[in-house]
């Protein structure tokens, strides 16, 4: 307690009325939380210069993809002091299973990667990107115009983000006049290998779509490499977590293209004094992931500095963007949650030497 | 116009009845509602939030266990292909059932569940998946020839099985508690939300029942000073007045009751006065008429017996109609003080407004009015108190003379009658001043007036009051630029009601029947079918009747003895009604012609003592009276038709004579 001197004359009542003022504990600082561990440090460092925020995460070693983790974290989340959202989760998966107990708590979830078009459910979940449904839309009609392709085959992995996309992709194709010839699930501890030869004896495709993560995706064109070198493969967001494992999936018997949400936009003044804090902090070229939780995190701080205190006040303030306010400005472009909102797509097309950008 | 001046003291502030009602409904209705709203608003969610709550992991559970129940059913197909794996047909059909269909892959909301629950949702759902996914597999393996993959893959599939199983058991065993403890959490609350609500409900009432008793508490003492005054009024105490305590309703009730206290004061004084009045006139009237009789007799016989010279003849006959005007005069004014039974009777009104306006006339010359009469002469009669109208009417007369009496010439009082539709009016229309402006509008309140300290301000009031008891009513128009036009209305007597009034009786007043019949000039008020006085024959005579005069005015007697000597009657004279008895038991006689008021033995003793001795004489008897307030009380002894007002014409006087032995002889034939 901040020690005061009585002077003569002042009144007791106001000099009480000034000690409670002293004994009133202080507000919490307003607090982000990430719903997601990978490069959540490096998030903080920059999100959180101002000191007008702390950001808040799990540091257990628990993993992203983790149902059972996603939950626990949203569980431990919620309990946080002064939490005015929350950025996350990494996966549609993950995202869906938490995104209720942020409900129930009253707290705003904004969602920088999952594009499952069931968040949209969610009445507190505020999606930075395109659902599944938009993405494989674009992925077919890219395959359809830039490769020609009449024929896929759609491999993808079995849960709410391969399912979700496949789903998608399947529309799109049928859409623009591409056949699906074969459409084949699989999981990231399965036998992938084993899978594709099962289907070996269908047609050769003209292109394979494919709804996966960094990891099979890799493991994937590998085996293509094999079986149908020659065929491009276009994969979804999942697979281009970054450069480092675009550059892996790089193989030069297939052709690869990866749909993403964001990629540094040559003489763009925001996207490069990102990508140099970024590589200033990481010493990587930061991935699209990277930039979308950050433009969530940024999106969030706003919140905070327009004087929005409490997660109601923060969410009326999110539902307000594109409507009573004008939308935020972010890496992604303008940044607003109204139904005719456009989300931004690019098509990379990583090869040995870079990533270059086949489509925006 | 001026006002009592009334001291009262300074009343206490209080809320009125209708706001402390008010907010006694109000705090009622708010407690009442805040109960409600908590019912609503607190207990309401938590109860509908426990089985809320409790849905999402029954629906999960179901989820799940489907899931599972369906992946162990293919499992199970999965097993038999194993043994049969060249049947490609079934694997493909095993491997389009074990593909995500379109929409698939929805996790559970495991975010929906209870916190205990969602570890081993996710869990489950991991393994599902998982589970899935080997098989598939198996599937793969079995359609590419590789048994021994296949039989791996499956006997990792049995594994995770395994696990799933016992996984669900768990979920179930920790669902059905859950669900037990928010069946048993939804009773607390709303064992809890019972007890709660009695509490209060019990408080309410207390308080409720409180506030009634401090309202009533209130209440009883200014009611109590209400029924008090009530029953003082009631018992015609008029002095005392209730105390006003608060200026709420019950202390303007109070005060008004202490207005009307007043009002009834002053109209109990006034009416006092007018019967002490009245008694007085009565006295007078008999000691005025006696002198009177005798005068009038007097000057009768001595025309009669002729007088030399015309001069003193006009001036006998003078003397005989100025005698005839103080008796009209008298006679007015007795009938106006009597008291009356407000009784409702059939009523000429044009015949009341001229006997109001006879009342009032004698102001007339020294006042300089000029009556207009418009009076109509053949009007329906109304039913309504005689006295009662007439009063009426003079008080309106009094009002005409008294605004004329300081306004300029011409002074013109127009006094009219009409019909309108079923009503009469008598409308009494002055040249006066008028009615001030601000004074109409008090006009027929109690103690308004404009006559400073020589009204009491109660006539008006009064008057309307009376008309409207009989169903008319009085109001008042501005008379041109300058005077007053007051209309009093009464409503035409039904046909039923003249009907029943036509049959062949005797006046239902007699009072006012007697004393007109001996004065042709006097009107009679009472429409009535009364016997009149039969055309007196000059011709005839009283030749041998036996009369027994009593008086105990020798001028009088004399002088009525003397008349009928002359007209060949047998007369003895009595002194009084003793005297006459003495007579009466010693000689016959055929009429007994009797003074009402004598020392010793009165008319109505002689009458009733005559009843006992001598009741064939009692029923040939004639009343003499100065006094017309005797017949209100003893109407029921006297015969109406036997008592004659004083002074009397002879001929009047003879004419009754004849009558009664005439009913007499016919009384005895029908015997």
């Amino acid at each position: 307690m901040t020690r005061l001197r009585i002077r003569r004359g002042v009144p007791i009542a106001t000099t009480l009325a000034m000690l409670v003022a002293c004994e009133r504990p202080q507000p919490p600082r307003p607090a982000i939380g990430f719903g997601s561990v990978g490069h959540a440090a490096e998030l903080e460092q920059l999100s959180a210069d101002t000191q007008r925020v702390r950001i808040v995460f799990d540091s257990s070693r628990w993993g992203d993809q983790d149902m059972r983790s996603a939950v626990t974290r949203a569980e431990r989340l919620v309990e946080e002091p002064g939490l005015i959202g929350v950025v996350g989760h990494s996966s549609s998966r993950t995202t869906l299973a938490a995104a209720p107990i942020y409900r129930r708590a009253g707290v705003p979830l904004v969602v920088p990667t999952s594009t499952s078009r069931l968040l949209r459910e969610e009445s507190n979940a505020f999606v930075l990107v395109p659902n599944d449904s938009i993405e494989g839309g674009y992925i077919a009609r890219f395959a359809h115009d830039s490769l020609h392709a009449r024929s896929a085959w759609i491999l993808y992995i079995n849960d709410a983000y391969g399912v979700g996309l496949r789903d998608g992709m399947r529309t799109g194709a049928e859409a623009v006049g591409i056949a699906v010839r074969a459409e084949v699930p699989y999981s990231e501890e399965g036998d992938i290998a084993l899978l594709l030869e099962a289907h070996a004896s269908r047609a050769r495709p003209d292109v394979i779509l494919l709804a996966g993560r960094e990891k099979d995706s890799r493991v994937i064109v590998s085996e293509l490499a094999h079986r149908m070198p020659g065929v491009p493969v276009v994969m979804g967001d999942g697979a281009g977590g970054n450069p480092i494992s675009l550059s892996r999936v790089v193989n030069p018997r297939v052709p690869v293209y990866v749909a993403t949400f964001w990629w540094p936009r040559v003489g763009n003044v925001r996207d490069s004094a990102f990508v140099a804090s970024w590589r200033a902090i990481t010493g990587e070229h930061p991935a699209p992931i990277d930039a979308l939780k950050y433009d969530a995190a940024q999106l969030l701080v706003a919140a905070v500095e327009d004087g929005q205190r409490t997660p109601a006040q923060v969410t009326r303030w999110l539902e307000s963007l594109g409507r009573t306010r004008a939308p935020w400005t972010g890496l992604v472009g303008p940044v607003a949650f109204t139904p005719d909102t456009r989300r931004p797509l690019v098509m990379l097309r990583p090869t040995a030497e870079a990533i270059h950008v086949a489509a925006r | 116009m001026s006002l009592p001046a009334e001291t009262a003291p300074p009343l206490r502030r209080q809320l009125s009845l209708r706001q402390l009602l008010a907010i006694g409904i109000a705090a009622t209705a708010a407690y009442v509602g805040a109960l409600v709203l908590w019912l609503a608003l607190v207990v309401r969610p938590q109860t509908d939030a426990l089985p809320r709550d409790g849905a999402p992991a029954l629906r999960a559970v179901r989820e799940i266990t489907l899931r599972a129940t369906m992946l162990s059913g293919l499992m199970a197909q999965v097993d038999v292909a194993l043994q049969t794996p060249s049947d490609t047909a079934n694997l493909a059909l095993l491997a389009e059932q074990l593909s995500p269909g379109r929409g698939g892959a929805v996790p559970l909301s495991v975010g929906e569940t209870p916190a205990a629950l969602r570890p081993m949702f996710a869990r489950a759902d991991d393994e599902t998946t998982l589970l899935q996914n080997l098989l598939l597999e198996v599937v793969a393996a079995l359609r590419l020839g590789r048994t021994a993959r296949a039989s791996e893959r499956l006997s990792t599939a049995h594994g995770v099985h395994t696990t799933l199983q016992l996984n669900l058991s768990q979920i179930q065993r920790v669902a059905v508690e859950d669900l037990e403890q928010r069946e048993r959490g939804v009773a607390a609350i709303v064992r809890r939300a019972t007890l709660i609500s009695l509490g209060w409900s019990v408080f309410g009432a207390l308080l409720i029942g409180l506030w009634g008793w401090w309202l009533l508490r209130r209440l009883e003492r200014p009611i109590r000073a209400l029924e008090r005054g009530l029953a003082r009024v009631s018992s015609g105490d008029y002095a005392s007045e209730v105390p006003v305590l608060a200026d709420d309703e019950l202390g303007r009730v109070g005060r008004l009751f202490n207005e009307a206290i007043r009002v009834l004061r002053v109209r109990a004084r006034q009416e006092g006065r007018f019967a002490a009045a009245g008694q007085l006139l009565a006295d007078v009237a008999h000691e005025v008429n006696n002198p009177l009789m005798a005068i009038s007799g007097l000057i009768e016989t001595r025309l009669e017996d002729g007088i030399e010279g015309d001069v003193a003849r006009e001036d006998f006959r003078v003397i005989q109609r100025q005698t005839r005007r103080a008796s009209k005069l008298m006679g007015g004014l007795l009938r106006f003080v009597r008291t009356t039974d407000d009784a409702p009777q059939l009523v000429d009104v044009t015949v009341a407004a001229r006997s109001a306006v006879d009342l009032v006339s004698y102001q007339f010359g020294v006042r300089e009015i000029e009556l207009v009469d418009r009076l109509a002469p053949a009007l329906p009669p109304s039913l309504i108190d005689p006295g009662r109208f007439e009063q009426v009417l003079v008080n309106l007369l009094s009002n005409a003379v008294d605004a004329l009496r300081e306004s300029a010439r011409p002074r013109r009082l127009t006094v009219e009658s009409v019909q309108r539709d079923d009503m009469v009016e008598i409308v009494v229309a002055d040249s006066g001043p008028g009615v001030d402006a601000a004074m109409v509008e008090r006009l027929f309140q109690p103690f308004a007036t404009s006559k400073g300290t020589k009204g009491n301000g109660l006539g008006l009031y009064i008057s309307r009051q009376l008309l409207r008891d009989a169903g008319g009513d009085l109001r008042y128009e501005r008379h041109g630029v300058r005077g007053a036009r007051f209309i009093a209305s009464v409503p035409v007597a039904s046909a039923d009601v003249v009907r029943a009034a036509s049959a062949p009786v005797h006046a239902t007043s007699p009072a006012l029947d007697a004393e007109a019949r001996p004065h042709d000039a006097v009107p009679a008020l009472v429409t009535t079918v009364a016997t009149a006085a039969p055309p007196v024959d000059p011709a005839g005579t009283l030749a041998g009747i036996r009369v027994l005069v009593v008086d105990d005015e020798e001028p009088v007697r004399a002088v009525i003895a003397r008349f009928l000597r002359r007209r060949g009657a047998v007369v003895t004279e009595a002194m009084d009604g003793v005297d006459a008895l003495e007579h009466a038991a010693h000689g016959a006689f055929d009429l007994v012609l009797t003074d009402l008021r004598m020392p010793r033995m009165d008319g109505e003793q002689l009458h009733a003592a005559l009843r006992l001795r001598h009741p064939a004489l009692a029923a040939r008897m004639l009343m003499l009276s100065g006094d017309v307030m005797v017949f209100a009380d003893r109407a029921d002894a006297l015969p109406a038709d036997r008592v004659l007002l004083k002074p009397i014409e002879f001929k009047v006087l003879e004419a009754a004579i004849r009558r009664v032995l005439a009913e007499d002889v016919a009384t005895a034939r029908a015997a």
